[in-house]
């Protein structure tokens, strides 16, 4: 269903019309090379008349008729004739009448009857005799002739056969008629080769096309590795456009995923609590079902959210965006956290430099600090230490938070980031296990680097924004 | 108070009513945007609580409307969308606060209550002063019985906040907002933390407690009875 009808491809139309104006225009520059060669070699042949028949009259008018008729009948034997056959076009011819048509000498049979009398330029059609010296090849050839009326009555009359001209006329239609034929090839060869190649590579595309569309996202282009040529660069956007389709239609899912798994068990402790306030009598116990009741909503509620907001911030909308101080915003959060360090006998060390703006959204810069700080004092037991710099170089503006908490392996790293994963399976920590997202989640948002490192013993992580460039 | 009810789904709009009535409050309730218009425009409320969403006249568009006719009548939007973006937009129309869907009730009480008082009372005292606890706005000073208390720079933002709704519940999240700025829930206990070392600060050797903890809802600065 992908294959295209050859003829209809644009390659092999293009093709079809470059050829076509191609062949027309080789036509016209041979039809005028012709018309010029043409013209040259008509020059030529009546310059030659004109010499020849002016050098005849000279010695008419010096040594009169007779030696006029002498010459002609001596220029007229085959072996002066063959002599002064120079080329192609043949021998001259001569014809010298008497005044009553009689032929007095030359080449010609007789006075061609479709020629007038009169001195001037003809061309004439004749019908070769056969004993006209080399034109015996021609049944019929055209002669150009001047013609001269003599002072007492005879004509004169010099010829040179047109052969050469009609022949390159010939040639030159053969030739034209070989190269149109030759570039018409070229060009239905070439559209039909360019429009096969393109016609191969766009069915990739479409078949890819064709297999995400019936359900495979993991589908992609086939490039050429060996040339970056346009498709190459096409497949490669068209792929980088479905990495991130799958990616949006793989975080849809699991959010819907994790929110029907991680809800449930709030919701199954829900009803239970409700149910167990119906059952029991004591108002009590109700009151402390019901109170315990509202606090899973709100933690369900906080969950929701929580999921919401990431989702959101993966959509990739930019929302609120501007020059963010985040000297000002690291204070902050060292100022709202420390107390929380305090009352853990934590150490908290902190050390904000000044930096350069970032650029990006306030809210969830703070946000994804806030969970690195609470995070970081939620894991690091008593007496432990939290330190918490911010810091700039060349290029990146660095957050980095540590604890003495026990750490996360290596291998996980990758794994922690992801929604919902929580290294203690049980659960005794408060929260919803969507803290790194939300922070791997504004990382990538704002194209920053998110490193999670081996504090021995403990974590070290920090997040690289690129600083905004100075305006 | 005298407060209007703009909401399209009748539980809800119930719940909202029961609720203030319980707590005092006399409630009218129209269940679309152009009842609502008209109702607001008709009465003189000391509040309304609007829904963002609503049929006819969605809740920013009867606002604006309001706002623009001169109406200041205080205005808590209530929405299911809690997105930053949403708040601003709201806030812009001229909302006084925001509050998104679910929402405990003392939450909304508590918002309610600093709207209508904001307007009330404008906070132009250079010198507040509850019981025996004196904050100088100017100086930058806080004395209890005439002892000075030493407070960092966002302790004595948060004491100036609570001592400006003295008597009302202040929430967490209100003063996460108001205070820190942050629109976001840190999920831990971390306001708790601050209330205690400010409580600390202000009655160490005093007999009389003045900062209280209201069970479920948040905070309250005021004077011993």
């Amino acid at each position: 269903m992908n294959q295209i009808k050859l003829s209809r491809t644009t390659a092999f139309r293009l093709s079809m019309r470059y050829a076509g104006a191609f062949c027309l225009l080789t036509v016209c520059c041979l039809a005028l090379m012709y018309w010029g060669t043409l013209n040259e070699i008509r020059t030529q042949i009546d310059a030659g008349l004109r010499a020849e028949t002016d050098a005849l009259l000279r010695l008419y008018q010096v040594k009169g008729a007779v030696a006029l008729q002498q010459t002609i009948a001596a220029r007229s034997t085959p072996a002066s004739l063959a002599q002064s056959d120079t080329g192609d076009s043949g021998p001259r011819q001569y014809l010298l009448v008497a005044a009553d048509r009689e032929t007095l000498a030359g080449t010609l049979a007789g006075w061609p009857t479709a020629t007038g009398f009169q001195s001037g330029w003809v061309t004439l059609h004749l019908a070769a005799h056969g004993h006209e010296p080399g034109l015996d090849s021609a049944h019929h050839y055209r002669l150009r002739a001047r013609i001269l009326l003599l002072p007492d009555g005879e004509r004169l009359l010099v010829g040179q056969s047109l052969n050469e001209t009609d022949e390159l006329r010939d040639q030159m239609l053969i030739l034209m008629l070989i190269i149109a034929v030759l570039i018409l090839g070229a060009g239905l060869g070439g559209g039909w080769w360019v429009g096969r190649s393109v016609g191969h590579r766009l069915a990739q595309v479409m078949g890819a096309a064709d297999r995400i569309m019936a359900g495979d996202l993991s589908q992609r282009i086939p490039g050429t590795a060996q040339r970056d040529d346009e498709f190459t660069l096409l497949a490669h956007k068209l792929n980088a456009m479905l990495e991130r389709i799958e990616v949006l239609m793989r975080n849809t899912r699991e959010v819907t995923e994790n929110i029907a798994h991680d809800l449930r068990s709030p919701l199954t402790r829900l009803r239970g609590s409700a149910e167990m306030a119906l059952l029991k009598g004591d108002s009590e116990r109700q009151r402390d079902a019901l109170r315990k009741a509202i606090e899973q909503t709100d933690s369900i509620v906080a969950t929701l959210n929580a999921i919401l907001s990431i989702a959101q911030i993966e959509s990739g909308q930019r929302r609120d965006w501007s020059s963010v101080d985040m000297t000002s915003v690291c204070r902050d959060a060292a100022e709202l956290y420390e107390v929380l360090a305090e009352e853990k006998s934590i150490r908290f060390d902190i050390d904000i430099q000044d930096t350069n703006p970032i650029r990006g959204n306030r809210q969830l810069i703070a946000q994804a600090i806030g969970n690195l700080l609470d995070n970081a004092i939620k894991y690091t037991p008593t007496s432990g230490r939290v330190s918490f710099t911010l810091k700039q170089d060349v290029a990146h503006v660095k957050v980095a938070v540590t604890d003495t908490g026990p750490g996360i392996p290596a291998d996980m790293y990758d794994k922690v980031t992801q929604r919902f994963v929580r290294l203690d399976a049980s659960r005794s920590q408060p929260g919803n296990g969507l803290g790194l997202s939300l922070v791997k989640a504004v990382a990538d948002q704002h194209s920053a680097f998110l490193v999670l490192g081996d504090n021995h013993p403990g974590l070290a992580i920090s997040l690289s924004f690129n600083r905004e460039a100075v305006q | 108070m005298h407060i209007l009810i703009i909401e399209d789904d009748p539980e809800t709009a119930d719940y909202l009513a029961k609720g203030l009535q319980e707590s005092g409050h006399a409630t009218e309730h129209a269940a679309d945007g152009t009842a609502g218009l008209q109702r607001a425009r008709q009465r003189d409320y000391d509040a309304l609580i609007v829904d963002r969403m609503l049929p006819g006249l969605d809740g920013l568009s009867l606002l604006s409307q309001l706002r623009a006719a001169g109406d200041t009548t205080p205005a808590l939007f209530l929405t299911a969308l809690a997105e930053v973006n949403d708040r601003v937009a709201g806030l812009q129309t001229g909302a006084d606060d925001y509050l998104a869907k679910p929402f405990a009730f003392a939450e909304l009480l508590a918002r309610l209550d600093a709207i209508v008082r904001r307007r009330n009372t404008p906070a132009t005292d250079t010198v507040l002063r509850i019981g025996d606890l004196e904050l100088d706005r100017l100086q930058r000073r806080v004395a209890r019985a005439g002892r000075a208390i030493s407070l960092q720079a966002r302790e004595f933002r948060l004491l100036e906040y609570l001592m400006q709704h003295a008597g009302q519940v202040v929430t967490r999240t209100m003063l996460l907002e108001q205070v820190w700025g942050y629109h976001f829930d840190p999920q831990t206990n971390i306001i708790d933390v601050h209330i205690s070392r400010l409580r600390a600060k202000l009655e160490h050797d005093f007999e009389t407690s003045l900062l209280h903890t209201v069970r479920g809802a948040g905070y309250c600065l005021r004077e011993p009875d």
